[in-house]
């Protein structure tokens, strides 16, 4: 098994107990261990700490460099082989700062035990080390086997607080962006080392309709490296009010919205090194959720129920915070409008889920599922005010509601003032009533907190989505059409040039920065 | 911290624990409830759910309920079962969520079934 990249995460809860117990009064280092589950996504493998297991007297050695005993490792590798869970070594650095290397005596200890609980588990070694600033460093023991096995080392450990995602990051592995002459008005916002941690994170936008497109758009603008928008949809007539950046041309080319949206993003791009993809998925497949377990956060800008129930799932299972929300108009019967509401929060451990929160019911997944939400007898048969028929949608309130997710990201990511993400909210437009709800945690029996660092052993969310293929399969006979083909071809040699004509710009521009 | 289980195998033994049997009729989970109020109160009907919906279970209840075409509820649709039908029927409540989730879809079944003529 060998992947393009390694991470690891844990909720809040779990760094506690291990900073408890690696960070002595005393000064001295300390060991302990602890289980994982993998998460596995197309180009990333990460672990996911699921439980620690602290040492018995006698199970480990405390003498300035510390040990564990094999004891020690052959009780948490049974107990992880039980749970389908790997094993985790965690030792401390107390002096240590940022991100750690590796000693050649912590490279032996690791190594010494890499084999056992490979065969025990069936799963690699997963290394960590705890600095005394609380920032830990990763690496998989993955490579090789006997004494020839080698680790491959982690790009970010991410820790997931109640209200905060904290990123330690490898610098070796992913290194600090080059910051342009275009950011100087965003990092003086709040700074370089603010910046680096916020354009290193790898960010995928759900759903890039009117609210998801204004989000990836203002995503790549700050400088988001890795940024990446998933939607099967086509861009059609009816969206032009609302989807920015879309023309009668796309809609007449049967562009695909995520096509659409990796134009916009490049053109709003200000990263020095962009790495902005796209893809045609639904999330519900198994490739779309594939693809979300390769980044840090997920913006959740759908706005059926299937697709929230997957992101749902994963923001627990996978560490994955997903920030959601959504808008509703209420317009008049006889015309006029009563008001209209958006709302924002982020789904994942120590927060209120998404079914919860009333973002999706769980008995509307399935009649997703089954094609009803796309018949329309079967709409027609629903009530007037039934959530599942409200369409309205206005571009002046998907703005709104876009500036409400990112709010929420700012939070969660930087945390301005020391104030992690605020929890649920909602504004309310005829009075401008900005509400925090006040149900700020699931209700009981929710299955999802219960799932928290499930990972791969999750239960399959997915399946075979026909209204996604159907949606393609529509742009591939439409592309048929030798217009609309040679239509397309002259709309790319125009943007192929016009992106040819904004480097030469921004080339020119950095040059007259630097004189 | 362990999740519970889930699927149709999940469903099934819910309603074994509950002392309801269940049988395959091709793609159809059938099993046998008796309604408490209604026309067929006190007397033991036959439902079933779809096998295919039950892949969720229970974070994604089943959406349809099928029956005998002989219940003459109105507003059927044809079923996957020859002689069934079945209704639009999803639960409005969070079955994933409840503390027994097969007695809570039974529940839903047997006041559904409350409409059989």
């Amino acid at each position: 098994m060998i992947y393009q990249r390694y991470s690891a995460a844990m909720t809040g809860a779990v760094h506690s107990q291990l900073a408890d117990q690696l960070l002595r009064s005393d000064g001295q280092e300390d060991v302990c261990l602890a289980t994982y589950r993998p998460s596995t996504g197309i180009e990333r493998w990460s672990s996911v700490l699921r439980q620690t297991v602290m040492p018995r007297e006698g199970e480990r050695l405390v003498h300035g460099n510390a040990s564990f005993s094999t004891e020690y490792v052959l009780r948490v590798a049974a107990e992880a082989a039980a749970d389908d869970c790997g094993v985790v070594a965690l030792h401390s650095h107390p002096g240590g700062r940022g991100w750690q290397g590796m000693s050649d005596a912590d490279k032996a200890t690791e190594a010494s035990y890499a084999n056992l609980a490979r065969e025990i588990t069936g799963l690699p070694l997963v290394g960590m080390t705890l600095a005394g600033d609380q920032r830990w460093s990763a690496r998989v023991w993955d490579r090789g086997v006997g004494r020839s096995i080698e680790a491959s080392p982690c790009e970010n450990v991410r820790v997931i607080t109640p209200d905060r995602l904290r990123v330690s990051w490898n610098d070796i592995v992913r290194t600090r962006p080059q910051l342009g002459p275009t950011q100087m008005r965003t990092v003086s916002c709040w700074g370089d080392e603010a910046q680096a941690n916020l354009a290193r994170l790898r960010v995928l936008v759900v759903g890039v309709g009117s609210v998801g497109m204004t989000v990836a758009v203002s995503l790549a603008a700050t400088g988001i490296e890795a940024l990446a928008t998933m939607d099967y949809d086509t861009v059609k007539n009816q969206n032009l009010d609302r989807l920015l950046g879309a023309t009668g041309l796309d809609a007449f080319l049967g562009r695909s919205k995520a096509a659409l949206s990796g134009r916009l993003m490049t053109e709003a791009a200000t990263a020095q090194h962009p790495n902005h993809q796209y893809w045609e998925d639904s999330v519900c497949e198994p490739d779309g959720l594939r693809h979300a377990l390769d980044f840090d956060v997920v913006f959740s800008c759908v706005d059926r129920p299937w697709a929230r129930y997957v992101l749902n799932t994963v923001a627990y299972s996978d560490l994955i915070p997903t920030i959601d929300g959504g808008i509703h108009a209420d317009p008049l019967p006889g015309g006029g409008m009563r008001g209209a509401m958006w709302r924002s929060h982020v789904a994942g451990p120590g927060r209120i889920c998404l079914a919860c929160n009333g973002q999706y019911h769980p008995s509307h997944v399935m009649m997703e599922k089954d094609g009803s939400l796309d018949d329309p007898t079967y709409i027609a048969s629903l009530a007037n005010d039934h959530p599942l028929r409200s369409r309205q949608n206005v571009s002046m309130l998907s703005v709104n509601c876009a500036g409400a997710l990112l709010g929420q990201f700012i939070s969660l990511v930087i945390g301005p003032g020391g104030q992690g993400d605020p929890g649920p909210i909602r504004y309310h437009l005829a009075p401008h009533w900005l509400q925090h709800d006040e149900q700020d945690a699931c209700i009981e029996g929710c299955p999802y907190p219960r799932t928290t660092a499930a990972g791969d052993f999750r239960q399959d969310p997915t399946g075979s989505h026909s209204e996604a293929e159907s949606e393609r399969g529509s742009r591939s006979v439409a592309r048929r059409n030798p217009i609309v083909r040679a239509g397309r071809i002259a709309d790319n040699i125009l943007v192929g040039a016009r992106y040819r004509l904004r480097r030469a710009a921004i080339r020119r521009l950095d040059g007259q920065a630097r004189r | 911290m362990s999740a519970p289980p889930t699927g149709l195998d999940a469903f099934v033994a819910g309603l074994v624990a509950q002392g309801i049997e269940t049988a395959r009729h091709g793609d159809l989970v059938v099993y046998r409830v008796e309604p408490l109020v209604g026309a067929r109160a006190g007397t033991s009907v036959a439902t079933g759910v779809e096998a295919s919906e039950l892949s969720g279970w229970p974070t994604t209840p089943p959406h349809w309920i099928h029956v005998p075409t002989d219940l003459n509820i109105p507003g059927s649709q044809a079923s996957v079962l020859a002689g069934w039908c079945r209704y639009s029927r999803p639960h409005p409540g969070r079955i994933d969520a409840a503390p027994n989730s097969a007695q809570a879809w039974v529940a839903h079944v047997r006041e559904f079934l409350g409409h059989a003529a």
